[in-house]
């Protein structure tokens, strides 16, 4: 199974970037992906991937990099940068869910977390009109790595 | 450390809900200030209900919080009902009932497992605890999933669930769609039984308060959505009185309402007053695990409220169990209501996974709302929690300031305060000469 979770709340401004490129991918993405959209509470992010050999995570980032930045991170490889801004305000949200999965032998054998920078999270629904090409980028990107076949030869 | 001054600044408190900080100032070796501040901005919600048909409240209020909406629905439609003469039982008052089990499991897990038990075991979070105790907290995360089960097949989604209406629900299962949550749950009660054993075993500091404790109490129930607020001081009134003998408070450094007793005296709600008050209410299953935890006789030590929890999430598993064997669908998903009476107030309070939690509602001339008041448990209870604090810090001056930093906010956490519903909170400064 192949799993696509957006994170964020649509009525938070570029909060809703992480639902915005799971909408648009979910019209091309192949046969038998799951496609989510989650508010980032980290049990709910351990459930929704177990048992996916490839689950790859859209979320916002605040680092102080220019809005509408793509950055993509191998969360399987290493713990996901503190830099990028904690979003969530209950203390566990996808950098600690990631560590909590990897705590517990959970992390699916690919997790690949794509993180936009936004500009703004004032209530309201929209994304900056700064982030539109970063959907259009992000949602190409996430295409190729969702049709990428496993190299099931591989040990 | 007499004269000497230190100064302790934590800029958030991590691990509770919202924002806030903690300042204790302390001179000659006497505590003399301890101050929860409440910085998170105040939301403003009893104002943008005022104007609105009666039959929004419920989908509104759940917005106040995301770990207990449950709770702000099930207040919000008892005191809706009551304002409109309205009285919903049988299979609906079970639905609610069982509504309440899934958040009270889903709550007090979240809270027992990934915020309170690493302050215990001396981890600096749940991601520590997990590394060294994987199975523990496996269980954790199933137990509460078990919970969120329960809200998601009722409320038709985990959080701010959307089921929930005045006089009933828009959709009601049928006995079929109950049935896979049984299996999910006899899993769960077990898993709570050993929550019990297992946090029962942690080292407790010492301490014992003397707050008044305040919940509802039930004839025949544990208490949920129901029943006259009493206190171990003797109080027995009608959730209606409830302004009568509470009160509310502005505080300079807290945006959060201070709640008291008229005349003010500080009093505590939540789990520790649900248990203490209506202990004798828990089915045998729950008493005796109680007994083995050495809490038979009640329980007075706040740092003990980890495992009360853990005995209500074993209650609400049972009770979650008890509802599904006897419920039989109703005839229709919801009651008749009758159209809102301009002047009509109605009253509401049900005990939150944080404690009581009271609604109170006024119908305008044109029949919308046209005052809203919400008194949530963590206003209620933060002069207790300053309370517990300068009790701490005073026994404990000689702990070094990273320690007793740690276990300031230990006890914080003893009280689970959701500061995103109280603001109507954390940072911890102590300022000591």
């Amino acid at each position: 199974m192949k799993i696509l979770i957006g994170i964020g709340n649509k009525d938070r401004g570029d909060d809703g970037i992480g639902p915005a490129v799971v909408e648009r991918v979910a019209r091309q993405a192949p046969a038998g992906t799951v496609v989510r959209v989650l508010g980032g509470d980290a049990a709910g992010l351990l459930q929704a991937w177990e048992g996916a050999e490839l689950a790859v995570v859209v979320d916002a980032a605040w680092s102080g990099r220019t809005p509408g930045t793509v950055h993509r991170l191998d969360a399987t490889a290493a713990p996901l940068p503190a830099s990028l801004g904690a979003t969530s305000t209950h203390g566990l949200g996808l950098a600690q869910a990631v560590e909590l999965a990897r705590a517990l032998g959970q992390l699916p054998p690919r997790l690949v977390v794509y993180a936009i920078e936004a500009a703004s999270f004032a209530p309201g629904e929209g994304i900056s009109p700064a982030l539109a090409s970063a959907v259009e980028e992000a949602a190409a990107r996430i295409v190729a790595e969702l049709e990428e076949q496993p190299c099931t030869s591989c040990p | 450390m007499g004269t000497a001054t230190r100064t302790i600044q934590v800029n958030y408190l991590a691990r509770v809900e919202g924002e806030g900080a903690l300042y204790v100032k302390v001179r000659g070796g006497q505590v003399q200030k301890v101050q929860l501040r409440i910085f998170e901005p105040p939301r403003f919600f009893e104002a943008f209900l005022r104007g609105r048909a009666f039959t929004e409240a419920p989908d509104i209020v759940a917005r106040i919080c995301g770990i207990c909406p449950v709770a702000y629905q099930m207040s919000a439609v008892h005191a809706l009902e009551d304002a409109l003469g309205v009285r919903v039982g049988g299979a609906l008052r079970l639905l609610r009932r069982l509504l309440y089990c899934g958040e009270w499991i889903e709550s007090h897990t979240l809270h027992i497992y990934m915020l309170h038990a690493p302050d215990f075991l001396g981890y600096p979070d749940a991601v520590a605890l997990a590394r060294d105790q994987p199975e523990a907290v496996r269980r954790g995360l199933a137990l509460k999933k078990a919970g969120n089960e329960i809200v998601a097949r009722l409320g038709g989604r985990e959080i701010h669930p959307i089921n929930v209406r005045v006089g009933g629900f828009y959709r009601v299962p049928s006995r079929r769609e109950l049935a896979p949550l049984e299996e999910q749950l006899k899993w769960a009660r077990e898993a709570a039984l050993e929550t019990v054993k297992w946090v029962s075993k942690f080292p407790f500091p010492e301490m014992a308060l003397d707050h008044e404790l305040v919940a509802l109490r039930h004839p025949e129930e544990y208490p949920m959505n129901e029943g006259r607020l009493v206190s171990t001081a003797g109080l027995d009134i009608a959730v209606a009185d409830f302004a009568e003998h509470f009160v509310e408070e502005h505080v300079a450094h807290s945006n959060a309402l201070h709640g008291l007793r008229r005349g003010g005296g500080i009093y505590l709600t939540g789990p520790m007053a649900r248990f203490n008050l209506n202990r004798t209410q828990l089915p045998p299953l729950v008493q005796e695990a109680a007994r083995e935890a050495g809490l038979d006789q009640g329980c007075r030590n706040p740092f003990h409220s980890i495992i009360v929890r853990s005995l209500e999430v074993l209650y609400a598993c049972d009770e979650a169990l008890r509802l599904i064997a006897a419920y039989e669908p109703p005839e229709a998903p919801a009651v008749e209501l009758p159209p809102p009476a301009a002047g009509a107030v109605g009253h509401g309070c049900t005990e939150a996974p944080r404690g009581s939690l009271y609604h109170r509602y006024v119908f305008g001339p044109d029949g919308t709302l046209a005052e809203v008041r919400i008194v949530p448990p963590t206003s209620q209870n933060q002069r207790a929690i300053e309370d517990d604090l300068r009790r701490l810090v005073q026994a404990r001056l000689d702990l070094p300031t990273e320690r007793l930093r740690h276990e300031c906010e230990q006890a914080i956490r003893n009280h689970d305060p959701c500061i995103s519903c109280a603001t109507h909170f954390l940072r911890l400064e102590l300022d000591r000469e």
